[in-house]
Formats: C-alpha cells, structure tokens, sequence
C-alpha cells in the first residue's frame, strides 16, 4: 500500500510541474481519500448527482379564488379605461344610422362599418385553435415524453445499477481526482443520457445525501434543449416525471432526501 | 501555326506567357530562321521578352537578330493608367469672392436666428404628452357604472379574501426557500469536511478552467409559462407595419 501511495505522490508532483494550474491542487484532496480507505472494506466514495428540471411551459390552471379575482381585476381594468378608436368609431356610426333613418335617405354606398370589422375579426379568431393544453403523451401517460403535464416542472429519473441492484435515481457518478464537483455533476450528464443541454444553477450543490459510507452531492440544472439517449452501460432507462409522481419510483430514503430541494412549488 | 498564334496576340493583346510556353513546345530546336513568318517569330518573341523582363540571351533564336532594323509585324498601345486632364476652366475672382460672401452671410444668418432661439433639443416622444390626446381624454370618459351596495361589499370582501390568500402564500413559499438555502448550507458544510478545494471551487463565481466569468452560469435566461403552448411549425401571419418614427 506504501509502494501504491508513493506512486500516486510521484505521479502527481510531475503533474504539478508540467501544469502549473490552480485547478491541480484538488488531486491533493484525493490522497486523503486513498490513506481514509485503507481501513474501509468498502472504498468510500464521493457522487455528484444532477436534477435536471423541465420548467412549466404552460402556467397552471387558475383556482376559483384567483379566477374570481382575476375577473374583478378586468372588470376594473375596464371601467377605468377610456373609450378606443374602435368604441368611438362603434358611437359614432350609431348615431349617423339614427339620423340617416330620420331622413330616409338611401345610400347604396357599400362601406365597411366597425360591426362589420368586428364580425370579420370574430370570424378570424374561430380560423384559429390554439394548441391543446393536454397532448397526446398525457392522454398516453408516456413518461418518457417532455411533452406532458406541461403545466408542471418535470424531473429527469434513471435506471441506474447501484451496488448490483437497479434504482430510479437522478443520474449520478463517481467523483474523479481533479475534478469539481460540478464538473462530475456534468460528466454524469452526458455520459449517461447523451447530448442535452442543460443550465447549472451554480457550482455549489444544492443539497447533499449520506448513505454510508458514500456521500452524494446534488446539482440543478435547467433542461434546455435535446432528446435523452441513455447509454446502455450506466442506465437502462429514464423517465420524466413530476414531484409527486417520483414517490412511485425512487426507494423511500432516497426520496425522502431529494424532497429536500424539489419544492413543492 | 506560327500565323495562328500571331492572329491570336493581335487580337487578345499580348498573354506572353502563354505564347512562350507556346513556341517553345512547337518550334524545333534546329529551325533556321529564313522566311518572314519565321522572322515574325523571333520578333515577337523579342517584344515578349520585353514586355516579360525575361533575360533573352538564354533563348536560342533571339540572340543573333536586332528587333530595331526590322519593320514592326504588330503593335501594341502603350498603357498610360490615367486618361487625360480636363481644360479648368477659369472663373472670374469677383464672381468667386461674391460666391464666398454669400457662403459666409448666410452663415452669419444661421448663427444670430440658433442665438436668437437657442438650442433645440430634440424631444423623447414618450415624456411628451400630447395634446390631442389629452383632449381625447375628455371626450372619451367611458359612463361610470353605477352598482349595487352588495356588489360593492362583494368586492371589497374578495378584495380582503385575496390579500389573506396572498400572505399565506407568501408565507408558505418563504418556507420552502429557507429550507432549500437549508438543505444548502448543509451540503457545503459537508463538502468541506471533504476536502476544502472541492468547497472553495463550489464557491467560485468564475470559471475553474479559464479563470473568466463562467457563461454556462450567467446570463440565465427563462421564457415565462404562457396560457397555451407554441404550434408546431407555425407560420406568423404577417402583419402591417408603419415606422412612426419621426425624423429630426
């Protein structure tokens, strides 16, 4: 085990010498963790997982309250408005019909009156679906789909294999010698569900979760963009899934830690 | 062939390069140089080693004959790149010096009608009001509404149940605020009973790598949630446009 250490120690002092980056220096933290495990049957080991979420894309439904509430609002908003150029124009060619009846005057000329514009631009609006607050993964209940519950944050699970057995779990990794946290947190990212851009929020984790002896380190990230293609050697599977859909998946101590920092919100 | 590379330079004008490469491949090293066609030759070949600044001794045929002596076979226009000046004209100076005068009063007459005025600024459309429109104002007033005093209580009383609704809220939220910077805080705790680098780099604000403002963090950008979502390939109307904008 001395002969192993010394190599390490020599290994890394010609590293130092060729790169003399400040980011280096955290290959010192490592010898710590090889000289802590030598006690250890099991070598302890550091995870960074990320929590990839998918932002609502459609805000959620009003309840009574705020619908009530919001009705008021646009209620005021009206009575204290002034009257638009459509409103003045709708008077005015009120009050010229009153007066053309009064003088039975017949003019056959054909000019577009605002109730005609209105009908024209009601008969425009109907053209017009917008698209389906609920889609086909959400009928389907596809969870595999970004596509569904559009109105609510969606989380990215993996089937990873843990110590022979398989968890849902955010997608984590094994901290390597040299690397920030963050930068594991990354690396888990794309090793395990391919090409997706994300935004991290931070290089801090958001929380942490013990379970002896390994610590796991949490980072959030934002979807952006990009399909999720798990690669065959880490995951088996991912799913999309909102908060109280992940109690179906994740084991109960793992739940109840990531609980920590996915709000209820 | 020597006629056909002849009609060539007179008509093209002189690619001298090509020709050489042109005669040398065609003409036998022991021609010897008797009729006029072959006397051309080497006077072309002459005016090309001119035109080309080639040294013309190390040509076989060129040395022995003096371009001079011989009647010019061809020519070509001398280039001058530029082309002739044009006649000034000559004014009369009292008419010059009444033109500057002119110049110089109007001027003048600028400078005292800007003193007089002083400066205008040019006016921000949107701190201006206008003053039709303020008489708009009072045409327009929409009738007042007259209601009912329990519809008046009714919305005084939701008014009221709106604002508790809120705080709860509020209050609810900052719960959970406090517990994520909670759950936070704890994870640095740990992350620095792990090793102090690793705790250092989480809280880094630039990059670890390049030492500059780390762009995957900040600018953070999100488009707010809409009340339907976007339409698959959807083509937007195009609508009109009218630039309003004055000029100054």
């Amino acid at each position: 085990m001395a002969l192993r250490q010394w190599q390490i120690i020599t290994s890394l002092c010609s590293f130092l010498r060729r790169n003399k980056n400040k980011e280096i220096i955290l290959c010192v933290s490592s010898i710590r963790h090889f000289s802590s495990s030598n006690s250890c049957h099991h070598l302890r080991q550091l995870y960074s997982a990320v929590c990839v979420e998918r932002h609502p894309i459609i805000g959620a439904e009003k309840n009574k309250l705020e619908q009530r509430f919001a009705d008021l609002m646009a209620q005021l908003e009206l009575e204290k408005s002034f009257l638009s150029d459509h409103e003045v124009r709708l008077i005015k060619e009120k009050q010229a019909a009153l007066t053309e009846n009064e003088n039975k005057e017949e003019t056959n000329k054909e000019t577009e009156t605002a109730l005609d514009l209105e009908d024209k631009w009601e008969a425009e609006l109907k053209l017009f679906t917008p698209a389906p607050r609920e889609t086909e993964a959400d009928y389907k209940n596809d969870r595999h789909s970004l596509e569904r519950k559009l109105d609510k944050s969606l989380y990215l699970l993996v089937k990873q294999n843990i110590e022979g057995k398989d968890h849902w779990i955010l997608p984590q990794t094994t901290w390597r010698n040299g690397e920030t946290m963050r930068q594991t947190a990354e690396r888990a990212l794309s090793s395990i569900c391919g090409d997706v851009k994300v935004t991290f929020l931070g290089n801090a984790p958001c929380a942490f979760a013990k379970f002896d002896p390994d610590k796991i380190f949490f980072f959030k990230a934002w979807y952006r963009e990009g399909q999720v293609i798990p690669n065959k050697d880490f995951a088996k599977d991912y799913l999309w899934v909102t908060r109280t859909e992940l109690s179906e998946y994740c084991f109960g101590g793992y739940h109840k830690q990531i609980k920590k920092f996915i709000p209820p919100l | 062939m020597i006629n056909e590379s002849y009609s060539f330079i007179t008509s093209n004008g002189i690619n001298g390069g090509l020709l050489l490469f042109f005669l040398l491949f065609f003409l036998p090293r022991e021609t010897t140089l008797h009729s006029t066609s072959e006397m051309a030759t080497c006077m072309l070949f002459s005016k090309l080693c001119q035109f080309q600044a080639v040294k013309v001794s190390s040509i076989f045929c060129c040395s022995q004959i003096h371009s001079q002596s011989m009647p010019l076979w061809f020519h070509t226009a001398q280039k001058l790149w530029a082309e002739p000046m044009k006649k000034k004209k000559r004014v009369d100076p009292s008419i010059l010096a009444a033109r500057s005068a002119k110049k110089i009063k109007r001027i003048e007459k600028e400078i005292k009608r800007l003193a007089k005025i002083g400066r205008i600024l040019k006016p921000i459309d949107e701190l201006e009001i206008d003053n039709k429109k303020l008489k708009l104002a009072s045409e327009r007033k929409r009738e007042p509404t007259i209601e009912s005093p329990e519809a008046t209580e009714m919305k005084a009383l939701l008014t009221k149940e709106w604002g508790r609704y809120r705080s709860r809220q509020w209050r609810y939220e900052y719960k959970i605020y406090q517990q994520l910077v909670h759950a936070q805080q704890e994870a640095l705790v740990e992350l620095r009973a792990e090793a102090e680098e690793l705790y250092k780099a989480a809280l880094q604000v630039i990059s670890s790598t390049t030492l500059l403002i780390d762009y995957a963090l900040i600018p953070v950008d999100f488009q707010g949630p809409k009340l339907t979502p976007a339409i698959q390939d959807y083509s937007v109307p195009d609508g009109e446009y009218v630039d309003t904008t004055r000029k100054y």
